[in-house]
């Protein structure tokens, strides 16, 4: 018995739409994506850091079993970035999570990140230190932004209003912060960043910097998506104002 | 054998178990629903043991920052809380009155004040931010203004109709540009999940 069939009516034809486009990815096409800028602020962070002998301070809000989990998996795409560029500058890069399990796959991934750039003597596991969740984490951040003085700061995840101290704390310093989040409800806080991904940029950033087709293949399908559902949206406002007001419970996902 | 179960062994096992819970919302079948409810919870077996992993690792580390004489106040309240507060949930449960007063007279009123001491950030993240450079700085500047003033007496005070403009900004166009911005995070996670459960997505791997 099939349950919920327009919600996988609509996950089946979001499925189909990313093999289409998967298949142009093979045959040799390649996509662009819009320049994303807080992305290419990056490289500056960490030479800035490089410049001034501090260290890096990265860290991600968020779980791994939360409906928000795409954006600690976004992040930890960074993460792998950050630290290769860090590796690059040989840079301190500290890595503190807000999740116990979070933090073991952001050791596997600085460390491996550490390794392809053919310098895992820089890993050492006192460097992603898991200081508490939550409220605990953020005044542990704050507390190693004041004592230790980061170049740069990345802080990305789903925020909660507590997130707003972190960037003040690292703007009493001196110093910059990049961050994003994917969370609708605390995206405000993104406009006291220096630099901010804002939602779906987040979630775009590990096909931005890898520029892989494959991935930027699925970027284009998401735009693709995101026209048909617009369209559909329009289509129920017109219906709607005409009268067939059963099309709101058909579409109800 | 081995480079295939390192390389390709962490996508196999995310996608099998992916596409079986997701194959659990749409589809009514009991062995669906049975393995895909059993793999939720070993998840939560594996968190579970990860916030056993933190406990130990926070410890740890406090403990090594008493040897190193460094923030010894700070590291000491980790070690001793952190300890204790295991201790005596494991030895006399969470249900005991020693845990609920931990909880109820400790946690509650230390969650609290960090939480109060938010009003000083935000009063100077509002004065180092909301200074008008540009027209969207102006923007901000003013629907910020028009929605506090809805949302004190002093603003109905000093003239009437704000008190149903702010208000308006809030459930009208603010209500709007979220549902946009939810719309393309929503499907934004859609094809991230996609492009997790088929391979495509290793940034969290490490690659």
């Amino acid at each position: 018995m099939i349950q919920n069939v327009v919600t996988l009516g609509f996950t089946l034809m979001t499925l189909i739409i990313v093999q289409i486009f998967l298949g142009y990815a093979s045959k040799g096409r390649l996509f662009e994506l819009r320049n994303i800028p807080a992305l290419e602020a990056f490289p500056e962070a960490i030479g800035r850091c490089a410049e001034m002998a501090k260290p890096c301070m990265f860290s991600i809000k968020g779980k791994l079993t939360s409906s928000d989990a795409s954006s600690t998996v976004a992040s930890l795409s960074l993460l792998s970035y950050v630290t290769s560029l860090c590796a690059k500058s040989d840079v301190k890069l500290v890595v503190p999570m807000d999740d116990p399990a979070t933090s073991l796959l952001a050791e596997d991934v600085v460390y491996n990140a550490y390794l392809l750039e053919g310098k895992p003597e820089m890993f050492d596991r006192a460097n992603v230190p898991y200081w508490g969740s939550s409220r605990a984490h953020d005044g542990a951040l704050i507390e190693f932004i004041g004592k230790h003085k980061p170049g740069a700061v990345f802080h990305f995840g789903q925020y909660s209003s507590e997130a707003i101290a972190i960037p003040e704390a690292t703007k009493r310093i001196g110093s910059i912060i990049i961050g994003g989040t994917a969370r609708v409800a605390h995206s405000y806080e993104l406009i006291i960043f220096d630099h901010a991904l804002w939602g779906e940029e987040l979630l775009a950033a590990g096909a931005y910097l890898t520029n892989d087709p494959q991935q930027l293949a699925t970027i284009t399908a998401e735009d693709v998506i995101k026209y048909i559902a617009l369209g559909i949206l329009g289509l129920s406002i017109v219906l709607y104002a005409l009268g067939v007001t059963d099309i709101l419970n058909w579409l109800k996902l | 054998m081995s480079t295939l179960v390192r390389e390709r062994g962490p996508t196999i096992v995310v996608a099998i178990c992916g596409f079986i819970v997701l194959l659990n919302y749409y589809v009514e079948n009991a062995a669906v629903s049975a393995v895909s409810s059993k793999l939720v919870s070993w998840g939560s077996l594996l968190m579970s043991f990860a916030i056993g992993i933190g406990c130990i690792s926070l410890i740890l580390y406090a403990a090594k920052g008493l040897l190193k004489r460094e923030d010894m106040l700070v590291n000491a309240i980790r070690v001793i809380f952190t300890t204790g507060t295991v201790l005596i949930g494991i030895t006399m449960s969470v249900t005991s009155p020693l845990y609920s007063f931990i909880s109820r007279y400790v946690l509650t009123p230390t969650l609290a004040t960090t939480g109060s001491l938010l009003l000083f950030f935000i009063v100077t993240a509002i004065l180092r931010t909301f200074k008008v450079k540009s027209i969207d700085t102006l923007i901000i500047v003013v629907t910020f203004s028009l929605v506090v003033l809805g949302n004190t007496p002093m603003g109905p005070a000093i003239w009437a109709p704000f008190n149903s403009i702010g208000p308006w900004l809030i459930i009208g166009p603010q209500v709007a540009v979220q549902r946009g911005f939810l719309i393309g995070a929503s499907i934004g996670a859609m094809v991230l999940g996609l492009r997790i459960l088929l391979g495509i997505e290793k940034g969290w791997l490490g690659e």
